[in-house]
């Protein structure tokens, strides 16, 4: 057993002292290896290895074999893991202006929130975890998140009085189906396809792809195309593997994580288009309300952001084209 | 026969009647949080928001606890099959050496480990996603654990020493 | 072999064999294969995936189910079933046998774990059939053997650590496709019973008669109820198993202390301080693989195991039964729960592979470690057999190898038939 030990710390000092000459990022996330944001993080690692000349490499562990996205960014933070996808929605626990992401309908249109991410908000967001250990790499698509019920569409705010819809369970999510009109009911997501069909919830709210990858749309035969939120996707990277790479590293990673963003928005576009018409053929009803009189319905909930973090973001977001 | 030094004796005991008696309460609560959870969705129409984390972070304090005042009694899960054939004084031996590694993990893992990931995730600001809670106070519970357990494994080490059966609390009397 | 991997595997095995607890084992030779890799804060990150990977809401149910059948074992529910359970079969031959394998079914349709079962029916039925000629080690052996159904049968404390370790599985599914195996295992048990049946017993039953099966049932009735409450809400979807096992929780309660008033209120923080620690003792271990686990995966192991699983034969056939093989020798070794919590990850991948679906392999595993749980040298079910029928384990071994056979005929069986386990699921649209 002292033996183990010793052998432990000679090699932990081997791996120390011998400056190693590649590199080997970790990254853990929760999707599966199909997703296009998985697709595009592998891209990314091919890119890498070419553009490093095999120094920098990138091993991914997906389905959440390193653990949820709120362990992830933990351990990233500490330097456990070099790089996570996460979504927005978590990390609200770390950095509360990624709030801004689960109020409804702060962007007008798909470009103007395009706009405000690849202009210098989105940048000021990839930075605003440096004092927690982490650093934005680049924006994902995750498209906009619509309501779907088993039997009632949506047509204007009013259609969501007494139904039971299922959200994540946080604050901003559950705020979010109240200002509209319905009643939130946290609930796992491992829990939901049994809830829909057995009636513990009348229905959910997420993007196109994950409507069709869950299999809700056998339960759920209304899809109402409100599009009240647009939640990224993030990859971070951890602060102190950032500033492990030499410039020239860091350099590379920069471009390759652009130009796995770029790949990726593309290859979302083209699983949405699928996903919706695939589930219209499974009988899926698709509806595109008016979402004016939605937002109407949200101003107070904007409002009670006037002084906060959030409620400043927001108005510079207005103010974006 | 050298007997186990009495104030170490019971201050074991206090201590583990204490980890035991929280343990116990927290399963009691989570009964409770659990069923109003339910109540509120059939009878009030609305689900709780805050009932779902805070049973599930109660579970880690219960965990916690709850296994350290497992270890005063012997009872984590082990595989006893090859010590047990061992020659008595051999038995002893590797028994030192298990607690002595028990002591290691929980200073190591629980008390280092823990303290880091508790003051760590408190300077960082990390807070619950439902009920808003400092996450740090939620990893709380393994520091404390894990000194449970270093002084439960000092009491075994004195025991064994002394040859009085380290499973047994009324073997000291 | 990897340094690291080397690390891992040696520090863990030396560990087990000096019978350090397993959680600690795990957690040693976690942190000890991270500590040598230097590039990650070992001690914070064995911590972080021991604590936060039990915070899980679907895990809340162990403790509940632990908590309800301690109640249910000392409350007197388990009376009322042996009692049914003698209407049921009647006077006849080896009548108490199927008795005892029928009341140990039945108290695992309400109960979540084995060991309740074992204590509680068998320190009803042991003496019982010891007064009417089987014989003490016969008797041990059947009952302790027909507990582990309890375990296939939902509810299941097993089948949520299972769900939680293969990820992505539902609770509710792997519950309903334990009901076919589970009865599958009872009825090869009884089948057993009928083959063995002590000559000594023969003569001094079916002399008495007890009471009709419509009044016994009566009696039951309302335990019985709990299955109703807590299967029937889950498979129907009113509650998740974590609030089904809360309500199985206050029903037993309330049956117990308030109708029954076997169990009185100042009983209750003994039982309360009981569970918890069986509970934590569970969970610990829980959080300990979780480490271990991110450490394997960290290093790719299970993708070794499993490329090195795939490559021994062309055959499935084969690979499945060396599986099964493999999980036997765990089984003598190694109590059920670490067995499932170290060997899921780095044995569902090949299944997958296979094409066998989680849910169906979960059963599988969990059939395999049942019957781990009766042979000797380490097995709970067993111990506590023992222990309750006051018989040492050597004399019991004999007794136990035609129910060993039926058990593994049934582990046979829900191997190479997957509807067995994979039907009734896809009936109720749990799975695909
Ligand atoms: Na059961
Ligand atoms: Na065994």
């Amino acid at each position: 057993l002292l033996t183990t030990c010793a052998y432990a710390l000679i090699e932990r000092s081997r791996h120390t002292s011998g400056k190693s000459d590649t590199v080997v990022l970790k990254l853990g996330h929760s999707l599966d290896t199909g997703h296009p944001v998985h697709l595009a993080m592998e891209r990314m690692a091919e890119r890498l290895e070419e553009l490093s000349d095999g120094a920098v490499r990138m091993r991914i562990a997906p389905n959440g074999q390193l653990g949820s996205e709120t362990e992830c960014i933990e351990l990233l933070q500490r330097g456990a893991l070099a790089m996570t996808k996460t979504s927005t929605g978590p990390l609200e626990s770390f950095i509360p202006e990624m709030a801004i992401f689960g109020v409804p309908y702060v962007f007008r249109s798909e470009e103007q929130f395009w706009n405000v991410l690849n202009g210098p908000i989105g940048d000021e967001l990839l930075v605003s975890g440096d004092d927690s250990g982490m650093m934005g790499l680049c924006w994902y698509d995750a498209g906009a998140r619509s309501f779907y019920t088993k039997s009632t569409p949506i047509l204007q705010p009013d259609d969501l009085r007494g139904l039971k819809l299922r959200v994540q369970n946080s604050q901003t999510a559950m705020r979010m189906v109240e200002a509209l009109g319905g009643s939130p009911t946290p609930l796992t997501f491992g829990e939901l396809y049994t809830g829909l069909q057995q009636g513990l919830v009348d229905g959910a709210e997420n993007n196109p792809p994950s409507f069709w990858t869950s299999r809700h749309f056998e339960v759920c035969k209304e899809y109402s195309l409100d599009e009240h939120t647009r939640v990224p996707d993030l990859l971070l990277i951890s602060r102190s593997w950032w500033e492990r790479l030499d410039p020239e590293q860091q350099a590379w990673l920069r471009q390759a994580a652009k130009e796995s963003s770029e790949w990726e928005r593309e290859a979302w576009r083209v699983r949405t288009e699928e996903s919706l018409k695939a589930v219209e053929e499974a009988g899926v009803h698709l509806h595109y309300p008016d979402t004016k009189s939605f937002a109407e319905r949200v101003a107070p909930m904007h409002d009670s952001y006037d002084g906060t973090a959030v409620g400043a973001l927001m108005a510079r977001v207005r103010e974006t084209e | 026969m050298n007997k186990p030094t009495t104030p170490l004796f019971r201050l074991a005991r206090v201590v583990e009647r204490m980890l035991d008696a929280a343990a116990g309460s927290i399963l009691a609560i989570l009964v409770l949080i659990v069923a109003w959870g339910v109540f509120t969705r059939f009878a009030l129409g609305a689900a709780s928001w805050w009932t779902e984390e805070s049973a599930r972070l109660l579970l880690v304090w219960l965990t916690m606890l709850g296994a350290a005042a497992a270890s005063a009694r012997g009872e984590n899960l082990g595989v006893d099959y090859f010590a047990s054939r061992m020659h008595p004084d051999a038995r002893r031996l590797i028994g030192l050496t298990v607690e002595m590694t028990v002591i290691a993990f929980a200073a190591s893992v629980l008390v280092y480990g823990g303290l880091v990931l508790m003051v760590e995730t408190l300077r960082s600001g990390q807070t619950t996603a439902a009920i808003g809670l400092r996450m740090g106070w939620v990893y709380a519970a393994v520091p404390i654990s894990g000194l449970g357990m270093i002084l439960f494994g000092v009491e075994r080490i004195v025991r064994l020493l002394a040859n009085v059966d380290p499973n047994d609390p009324e073997a000291v009397a | 072999m990897d340094p690291q991997t080397a690390i891992l595997v040696v520090a863990f095995g030396v560990l087990l064999v000096l019978g350090a607890p397993i959680a600690v084992a795990l957690g040693i030779s976690a942190l000890l294969t991270l500590a040598s890799l230097a590039e990650t804060p070992a001690c914070y990150t064995v911590a972080q995936r021991l604590s936060t990977g039990i915070a899980s809401f679907p895990l809340l149910a162990i403790p509940f189910f632990v908590l309800a059948g301690a109640l249910m074992g000392e409350g007197g529910m388990a009376r009322r079933l042996v009692a049914l359970a003698s209407a049921v079969v009647g006077p006849r031959r080896g009548a108490l046998s199927y008795v005892t394998t029928i009341t140990c079914m039945l108290f695992g349709a309400i109960s979540g774990s084995a060991t309740a079962a074992v204590s509680s029916v068998g320190g009803m039925l042991i003496p019982e059939m010891v007064r009417k000629g089987y014989g003490r080690p016969y008797s041990v052996a059947v009952t302790t053997t027909a507990a582990t159904t309890g375990l296939v049968i939902p509810p299941s404390n097993i089948m949520i650590v299972y769900a939680l370790v293969a990820g992505g599985v539902s609770v509710a599914a792997i519950f309903l496709a334990g009901v076919l195996p589970g009865v599958l295992i009872g009825l090869a048990i009884m089948v057993a019973c009928r083959l063995t049946t002590p000559a000594s017993a023969i003569a001094a039953e079916g002399d008495e008669r007890g009471p009709s099966i419509a009044a016994s049932a009566l009696q039951a009735a309302p335990t019985m109820f709990l299955v109703m409450i807590v299967l029937g809400g889950i498979l129907g979807g009113v509650f998740s198993p974590t609030e089904a096992s809360a309500i199985a929780v206050l029903y037993a309660l309330v049956l117990t202390v308030v109708f029954y008033r076997e169990i009185k209120l100042t009983d209750l923080p003994r039982l309360c301080v009981r569970s918890a620690s069986t509970t934590a003792v569970i969970f610990l271990l829980i959080g300990a693989s979780q480490a271990m686990s991110w450490v394997m995966t960290i290093q790719g192991i299970p993708q070794s195991v499993s490329d090195a699983m795939l490559g021994l034969s062309e055959n499935p056939v084969i690979i499945l039964l060396t599986m099964n093989a493999l999980l036997l020798v765990v089984g003598t070794f190694m109590d059920m729960t670490p067995a499932v919590l170290i060997f899921t990850p780095i044995f569902l991948p090949v299944a997958t592979e296979l094409g066998m679906h989680p849910v169906h392999f979960g059963v599988m595993i969990i059939v395999n470690l049942c019957i781990g749980l009766c042979t000797p040298p380490v097995g709970t079910c067993l111990f506590i057999g023992c222990g309750v029928g006051q018989v040492p384990i050597s004399q019991v071994v004999r007794p136990m190898l035609p129910f060993f056979a039926a058990m593994l005929a049934a582990l046979i069986a829900v191997t190479f038939i997957p509807a067995l386990s994979l039907w009734l699921p896809r009936v109720l649209h749990l799975i695909d």
